[in-house]
């Protein structure tokens, strides 16, 4: 396997928990696609320094968070970020999320194939059509409140799910 | 009623998602994050979820497209129509193929609906006669690329709208038209594909109008940002902006215009001037104004004025 090869495997295999990262770190609207492919390019100038000792997704955060940091200094219009106590706080946590991403994913589409029709119609129009809070308070006439209280528990219903379809040991 | 402290930081983590939380309010979660290991793990998982949403709904939308692209450009599948004896209360869908499970939803028009657990297709299952170019389409999917669409026999010779929701005049197009000025509305992007192989992803809210120079297509960016694909071996894409012309192939580069507002020393009066920054990914561009010529190379990034 040449490097080009190895090095797009374990960034795909890392992909979702990278472009997590990237947006959780940064404190405004962004462009996550433009963030992501920075921050990739720059893995690969990087990764004849990488260790295979260590967890790539790790490394690619720590390299990812250098990376916006430096560029925050360097261009102005960049989006401003979280503190880097706070940064370094949520990358010891990913680094903590033990689960494969390709089996929480199995385990969203399940828990998500249990949710009831309206909820999701929500999911669709917040994740799909990528509608904010107060487009979608306004295409369903309900109060912004009523839609944020309502997506705020279907996430934490679904998380939910997920953890004991993930903890459930006929399933692991 | 006083927030207990755990409410309080799950509530800190689904403003910040959001794009709910003041200024106040992520210095209030920033630390706690830093403050509290549990806080910090559960914005990672909360983080994660949401990326997990977005990827597993947008995932499923662009199957969608391509199912509904792939049957529009197949016409011995377009004229066959799916059993819907199955799905009580659907019309059948006249572009779902015979016999086929991977079946799109209803019309782009329409409001998307996700298909019952029972009917929803598995994504991996092949289609005969089709598999490999699912199969392919699928992967590409997976590794988060945009789609386009190579030039060739059978090839549709109009830019084609591969995601995202454009509208022209405040109204939602299921094609994009040529010689008319969109904009890219929603927070997601516009993924549009043009004859040739070329493609370009605009952010929401950006505005641009595809153009026929002769045989060639040209696309004016008039406000917003784009990211665009120039593939090899085609003529060179050509985008006009106020400020000048980008013209590439074999290339992948950003465009974005921005305005400025600057002081005039003088007068006092603010003066908004447009700038556009072209940065090149890969490949190199050249920027083009009055003649006067400058090459952008990858890894660069210019501003103009």
């Amino acid at each position: 396997m040449d490097r080009q090869e190895e090095y797009l495997k374990l960034l795909f295999a890392c992909e979702l928990d990278l472009r997590a990262f990237i947006g959780s770190i940064v404190r405004g609207s962004h462009d996550g696609d433009d963030l992501f492919q920075e921050v990739a390019l720059t893995l690969w100038k990087e990764f004849p320094r990488y260790d295979r000792a260590r967890p790539f997704g790790a490394w690619a955060r720590g390299i990812a968070a250098m990376k916006l940091m430096q560029r925050g200094d360097r261009v102005k219009r960049q989006p401003a970020l979280l503190s880097p106590e706070a940064i370094d706080a949520v990358s010891r946590a990913f680094d903590r999320l033990e689960t494969p991403v390709s089996r929480e994913a199995q385990a969203l589409e399940h828990c998500l194939d249990q949710l009831p029709e309206k909820s999701r119609q929500l999911l669709t129009l917040r994740y799909e059509r990528s509608l904010s809070i107060e487009q979608i308070a306004r295409e369903l006439q309900a109060t912004l409140d009523a839609v944020y209280q309502t997506l705020s528990r279907l996430r934490a219903r679904l998380q939910d799910c997920v953890n004991r379809r993930l903890s459930s040991p006929e399933l692991s | 009623m006083t927030m207990l402290p755990q409410d309080r930081a799950d509530d800190l983590i689904q403003k910040k998602l959001e794009g709910l939380a003041t200024e106040a309010e992520l210095g209030e979660l920033e630390l706690l994050l830093a403050a509290d290991s549990q806080v910090a793990l559960d914005f990672a998982e909360a983080t994660r979820l949401h990326a997990s949403l977005a990827a597993h709904f947008q995932k499923q939308y662009k199957i969608d497209q391509i199912s509904q692209l792939l049957n529009e450009a197949d016409p011995s599948h377009a004229a066959t129509e799916a059993n819907a004896g199955d799905r009580a209360g659907e019309p059948a869908h006249p572009a779902a193929p015979a016999g086929s499970t991977f079946v799109p939803r209803r019309g782009l028009a329409e409001e998307p609906r996700r298909n019952s657990p029972a009917r929803r297709p598995n994504p991996l299952t092949p289609i005969a006669g089709r598999a490999n170019w699912i199969v392919a389409a699928l992967l590409v999917l997976a590794a988060g690329a945009a789609v386009w669409f190579s030039g060739g026999k059978g090839d549709s010779e109009e830019p084609q709208l591969i995601s995202g929701i454009v509208t022209v005049s405040g109204n939602a197009v299921r094609t994009v038209p040529v010689g008319a000025l969109f904009e890219v509305t929603g927070r997601e992007e516009a993924v549009i594909g043009l004859p040739g192989g070329a493609h370009l992803e605009l952010a929401a809210t950006s505005k641009a109008a595809i153009l026929r120079d002769g045989q060639k297509i040209v696309v004016q960016l008039v406000a917003g940002k784009g990211q665009f694909f120039a593939p090899a071996d085609q003529p060179a894409l050509r985008i006009e902006t106020p400020l000048g012309s980008v013209s590439a192939a074999d290339s992948r580069f950003t465009l974005e215009l921005t305005t400025t507002t600057t002081q005039e020393i003088l007068t006092t009066e603010s003066r908004r001037s447009p700038q556009l920054f072209v940065t090149v990914a890969s490949g190199s561009v050249t920027f083009d104004r009055g003649g006067v010529k400058l090459t952008v190379n990858a890894g660069e990034e210019q501003v103009f004025f």
